[in-house]
Formats: C-alpha cells, sequence, structure tokens
C-alpha cells in the first residue's frame, strides 16, 4: 500500500525517480494553476485601478508575488527535466530485513553534455512515523523521526556525464519494519540531496520497505 | 468467566498463535455462538486502524459440554504482520478476542480481549 516497486533487473532491484512521468502527469496540472493565478491577477489588477487603496495594493502585491514563486519554480523542475534523466537507485536485495547491511547506488545521467561546475552529493537514511488525524473538518499529518543517520557527502569533479553516489546503508535489528495503514505508517527513506550550481539543487526521496524479519 | 492461556507470549510473524481457553458459567446453558478473533488495532495520535485477521468459531455443543476443561485454538498470524509496536506518535496492539453468545433476552453475552505481541521471525 503506497509504497513503489522495484523493477528486478541483472544488476539488482532498480528504484526510478521518473521526473518525466512527474511532468507527464502535472502539465496539464501546471497549466490550470497558472490559468488560475493569472486570472486572480487580472482582478487584482482590475480591482487596484477601480478603486487604489492599501488593501487593493497589498492583494495585488501578494499575488503577483505568489505567481512569480510559483512560475519560477515550474521553470527550475522544467530545467531539471531538460538537463538530467531519472535518478535510479539500486540494491542487490529487496525488500531489506532488519539487521542488514548493504549497499546503495544511485545514479543520475545528463541527456546532453557535462557537468559545468562541480558539485557535491549527499543523503539521509531515516525511519520516521506518519499519521493522519481530524480536527473538526480539517485533516492533518504529523511525522516523527525514529532514527536516522547522515550520510557522507562526496565531490563530484566538474564535466562528468553522470553522478554516481556508492554507499553502505543498514538497519539496526532492534528498529521498526515497515508498517503501512491508512492512517498510521512507519516508513524508511532514503533522501539524497544533489547541489551542483548551475545544474541541479533537488532532494530527492525513495521509500524503501523493511520486512519484520531480523537477519541473524 | 473466560481464561485464555498462550502457549508463548511473544509470537513471530509467520508462526502460529496456539493456546488453549477455558470457561466457567455458573448455569447449564449452551452459548448460540462462541467465536474468536485475532486482531491488530493501532492507538496514539492518527485515527484508529484495525483489521481482523481471522476468525473462528466453536461448536457451542461441545464449548458447554468442555466447562471447566481446556480448548486448544490456533491462529496462524500473517508473515507481512504487523509486528507489536509501541512508537512515539503510534502503537500497534494485537489482540485476541473471545465472544459468547448467549441465548435469551436476559442473558448477558461474555466479550473478552486477550492481548499478546507479535515480534519479527528471524532469518
Amino acid at each position: 500500500m503506497g509504497l513503489p516497486t522495484p523493477e528486478s533487473r541483472p544488476e539488482g532491484f532498480v528504484f526510478t525517480n521518473d521526473v518525466n512521468k512527474f511532468w507527464g502527469l502535472s502539465t496539464l496540472t501546471s497549466v490550470i494553476v497558472i490559468g488560475v493565478v493569472v486570472i486572480f491577477l487580472c482582478v487584482a489588477i482590475a480591482i487596484f485601478l477601480d478603486q487604489p487603496s492599501i488593501g487593493s495594493s497589498f492583494f495585488l502585491i501578494c499575488m503577483a508575488f505568489s505567481q512569480i514563486c510559483i512560475v519560477v519554480g515550474i521553470i527550475q523542475w522544467f530545467i531539471v527535466w531538460l538537463r538530467l534523466k531519472p535518478g535510479i537507485l539500486v540494491i542487490p536485495s529487496y525488500p531489506l530485513r532488519l539487521g542488514e547491511s548493504f549497499p546503495i547506488r544511485y545514479s543520475r545521467y545528463l541527456r546532453n553534455g557535462q557537468t559545468p561546475n562541480a558539485g557535491t552529493i549527499s543523503g539521509t537514511w531515516r525511519c520516521y512515523e506518519w499519521v493522519q488525524y481530524t480536527r473538526g473538518t480539517e485533516t492533518r499529518t504529523l511525522t516523527e523521526t525514529i532514527w536516522k543517520t547522515e550520510l557522507p557527502s562526496i565531490s563530484i569533479e566538474q564535466g562528468v556525464r553522470a553522478i554516481h553516489y556508492e554507499m553502505q546503508l543498514a538497519i539496526g535489528p532492534n528498529l521498526p519494519p515497515s508498517f503501512e495503514a491508512k492512517h498510521n505508517r512507519v516508513r524508511w527513506e532514503l533522501q539524497l540531496k544533489l547541489d551542483f550550481p548551475r545544474l541541479v539543487k533537488e532532494n530527492t526521496t525513495f521509500l524503501v520497505h523493511v520486512e519484520p524479519e531480523v537477519l541473524e | 468467566m473466560i481464561q485464555v492461556k498462550f502457549d508463548h507470549s511473544k509470537v513471530p510473524v509467520g508462526s502460529d498463535l496456539t493456546g488453549v481457553i477455558r470457561w466457567h458459567s455458573d448455569k447449564n446453558t449452551v452459548p448460540k455462538k462462541v467465536t474468536l478473533s485475532i486482531k491488530w488495532r493501532t492507538e496514539g495520535r492518527g485515527e484508529t486502524d484495525r483489521e481482523v485477521i481471522e476468525t473462528m468459531q466453536i461448536d457451542p455443543d461441545h464449548f458447554a459440554l468442555s466447562q471447566g476443561e481446556d480448548i486448544p485454538f490456533s491462529f496462524a498470524i500473517p508473515r507481512e504482520g504487523p509486528v507489536t509496536y509501541n512508537g512515539r506518535l503510534i502503537r500497534v496492539l494485537w489482540s485476541m478476542t473471545v465472544f459468547i453468545d448467549m441465548p435469551g433476552v436476559f442473558r448477558k453475552d461474555e466479550k473478552q480481549d486477550f492481548t499478546f505481541n507479535v515480534i519479527p521471525r528471524h532469518a
């Protein structure tokens, strides 16, 4: 329920952070969001021109600022999509088990050219609880990290065609396995942070399943 | 009075929960229905999630005749769990419910929960 299933290949179990799929699904959403914001902005300008006041000016500024933020965010995503292929995470065995130590390999290939600058890649490996509850008519969520470890940051030199990150991860034998229910979850997550000036600055997360089995 | 004794207080996922149930009643009445079920539920900050994993019925005549005697039971705990968990926002609790449906309007049904722990299996 909710967790992605990796593809089994000769090199291991492959998780793909498919930005192409994201863009395919979200292009229409982006167009609708921009359209709605443009309509609101036009209304704000009309109100301001009709009755200039501090209130209408403030509303106009807020609308313009939010629209700029949305457009900048979408452009950033689009630039990443143009420059980089989807991220690929390879794990040798799956599902994972408590007490297991295993290597991971994360790769991000450039669509064209090479990295224009040197950059860094680092990560966080964590287990967290997630709950959903309602207060009145509002649905709220809450997360609490149970355990986490920061993975070392490595530098990638300028002029490479692919970004690779290899690391050894471990799951403590006394930590909880994954648990998925509608309102309550215990999840294991690998978060990778890429910081390459003039190329990409993003956080990518992969959810993995940990079985209720302790490795001797 | 319902008494339940589990063979093991901690049961690994994928194993069987086994034990015995014993019933004492002051009156010689045969219940309409006797049901045992195992389930898990969550407690804590989130909305409650729950699932009944397995239900079994015991023949009421046999149950009444066996008053004061041990009646064995066995349930399979799923391999995927969940395991009993006591976290910061979430608790996962397992229990076995015994429900004795008594005949007649004025006889009170008997229902009781007995908790047990489900732990990860060892490879």
